[in-house]
């Protein structure tokens, strides 16, 4: 399968284009070439140069750091939400997989009914409530996001489920748990690696949508999609506040939608037969 | 269903800190404890939980949503009159038609555009064409639409003047000949349409590219071919039918990402619909406005997986004889 990803292109590249971002976001306090919170009134808007590559904002500090800084936001609550959704679905989906019955039933309609709620009203409105901060737009967009990976993981479970080594395994006297975490969970882990990708890429999206909205990360702390409102009021006289923030989102999740394309190309042969 | 999606609304505005006695008094300093309480008896808010999603049931039953917390009692849902025979609107009431056009309109220009990409990338697979729209399609997921709207903003509003950059009428728009005014309020529409459908137009050309592309390697389309039909015969007749099924289902269940999408376009163009309606509501700590529109938000939803199961039997025989049965 790795020989698979590796010869296809597009995967490499998105792999490329997220280990490249996530190093910047690690080495950001050693390259960083200013304090990205420092206010430097003589410097107030200045367009991109040698001395800050980026420009600077409104209040003078440098775009460039800023970004830096922003990168672990965005990624941090990438992994975190998409962390939460995926532990909350594997351990539903299983339940519901496994045992079926009236248990699956209850799992399933709580799924269809969270999957009609619109899910940005929902988060807007509890994060509008729980006063925004970036640990609690991590937990609200993990608690909304787990709806897929339980279906995944059902039906996982269902077509494992009667498959002879499993019923072997069951014959010879494996208790519930060893069925779930030794051989159904471990046969089921691709699928759900690459939804988590492609998870973490909507993640990522959902959290500069809500920072745009003034609803994200608060301000003094950068996130890419705070930079973006705030260049938004200097949009007429000031491109380069809007382009770079927008740039590394888009690049950012395209990154993370190749490598999980890739990865599921990879995975799953039909796709690749045509 | 319905009756989930009002328990988990109803128990998680109320998980909330604070209510709508601390952002009025937070505004007004001379509001004391005492008239803050009595605002809080006036809307049941000191009853336990259970209690006030009674009164709230009750009310619902008869689609009535009560009245807004922090704009004058207006009505949440739909007009009312009071006793000199003034008629109130709605908020609801004002928001939802102008939510529901670019909506509707969006959906229009996502099958109108996707549709054809879709059949044309597995028409031409691993041609240029399809590579050109495979990669549209990637970016199109990945484009932030908030930066999209805000850079179209830009170019078509600010350098050029092409297109208006907010609201939904121009200055004078009452005084136009009608045709004038359906003419201006499409200029305001163009691009709030076009960011709110942007990514559903990425996701449905790939879906109608894979479904197409499967079809197109099943036995009956070889059969079609060997007895010597036309390849548009094969193309339209037999292969789009059968690849368009999947499709409708998908469409249904983009319906919830449509409406949510609506509050990010709706506050970049200030657009006063439902999702700006939301968004201020929750700035407000409105309960019953925030309350009214994800019940009225869950109820398109199912209306719209309602129209996606007829249109599914509409277009697939099978469906429809396994009904009669």
């Amino acid at each position: 399968m790795m020989k698979k990803v590796l010869s296809n292109p597009l995967a490499i590249i998105g792999f490329a284009i997220i280990a490249s971002i996530m190093l910047l976001a690690l080495v950001a306090p050693f390259i960083a070439p200013y304090d990205p919170d420092a206010i430097d009134v003589k410097a107030i808007l200045l367009s991109p140069s040698t001395s800050h590559i980026m420009g600077t904002d409104g209040l003078g500090r440098d775009v460039f750091s800023r970004m830096l800084y922003g990168a672990r936001i965005s990624l941090m609550v990438g992994f975190v939400a998409v962390g939460i959704a995926t532990a909350i679905g594997i351990v539903l989906g299983a339940i519901a997989g496994f045992y079926r019955g009236w248990v699956d039933t209850v799992i399933m309609r709580i799924v269809d009914v969270m999957l009609s709620i619109p899910s940005f009203f929902l988060i807007l409105a509890v994060i509008a409530f729980l006063s925004p901060s970036i640990w609690n737009i991590m937990i609200v967009i993990g608690l909304t996001s787990w709806m897929g990976v339980t279906r995944l993981v059902r039906a996982e479970f269902l077509s494992l489920r009667n498959r002879e080594f499993v019923l072997a395994a069951q014959v010879l006297g494996a208790k519930d748990a060893r069925l779930i975490f030794t051989h159904l969970l471990p046969n089921s882990l691709t699928p759900i690696i690459v939804s988590s990708i492609l998870g973490i890429a909507s993640a990522v999206l959902l959290e500069s949508g809500l920072s745009f909205l003034g609803m994200g990360v608060q301000a003094p702390q950068a996130s890419w999609g705070n930079i973006l409102t705030d260049g938004k009021e200097y949009i007429q006289f000031a491109w380069w506040l809007s382009l770079f923030p927008g740039l590394a989102i888009l690049l950012t999740v395209l990154g993370y939608n190749l490598l999980g394309d890739g990865l599921r190309d990879a995975y799953n042969p039909r796709s690749n037969q045509h | 269903m319905i009756i989930g999606i009002s328990l988990i609304s109803f128990f998680i505005m109320h998980l909330a800190p604070g209510d709508i006695t601390t952002t009025e008094a937070s505004f007004n300093p001379k509001a004391s404890a005492e008239s803050r309480q009595k605002l809080r008896e006036l809307y049941s808010l000191d009853k336990p939980v259970i209690v006030q999603y009674g009164l709230w049931m009750k009310r619902m039953a008869t689609l009535d949503f009560g009245t807004s917390f922090a704009s004058h009692q207006r009505p949440v849902f739909w007009q009312t009159q009071d006793k000199d025979g003034n008629v109130t609107l709605g908020m609801i009431q004002e928001a939802l038609p102008i939510t529901l056009l670019i909506n509707v309109l969006s959906l229009i220009l996502i099958i109108t555009i996707a549709l054809p990409l879709g059949v044309i990338s597995a028409l031409r697979q691993n041609q240029l064409a399809d590579r050109g729209i495979t990669l549209f399609v990637f970016i199109g997921f990945a484009i932030p639409s908030f930066w999209l709207a805000l850079m179209l903003m830009y170019w078509t509003g600010v350098q050029h003047t092409w297109l208006p950059i907010s609201g939904l009428e121009s200055m004078g728009h009452e005084n136009m000949p009608w045709l004038a005014q359906m003419f201006d309020t499409l200029k305001h529409l163009t691009l709030p349409v076009f960011i709110s459908g942007i990514t559903g137009l990425a996701g449905i050309s790939l879906f109608a590219r894979n479904g197409m592309l499967e079809v197109l390697h099943q036995d009956y389309i070889t059969t079609a071919r060997a007895k010597g039909l036309s390849e548009n015969r094969v193309v339209y007749g037999h292969a789009l039918r059968n690849a368009l099924l999947p499709l409708i289902t998908i469409l249904g269940l983009s319906i919830p990402g449509l409406i949510g999408g609506s509050v990010i376009a709706e506050s970049i163009f200030a657009i006063p619909g439902m999702g700006k309606l939301f968004y201020d509501a929750v700035t407000m700590r409105d309960f019953p406005v925030i309350m009214g529109i994800l019940t009225i938000g869950a109820l398109l939803t199912l209306v719209g997986n309602l129209f996606a199961d007829v249109a599914y039997a509409w277009a697939d025989p099978r469906v429809r004889r396994g009904v009669a049965q």
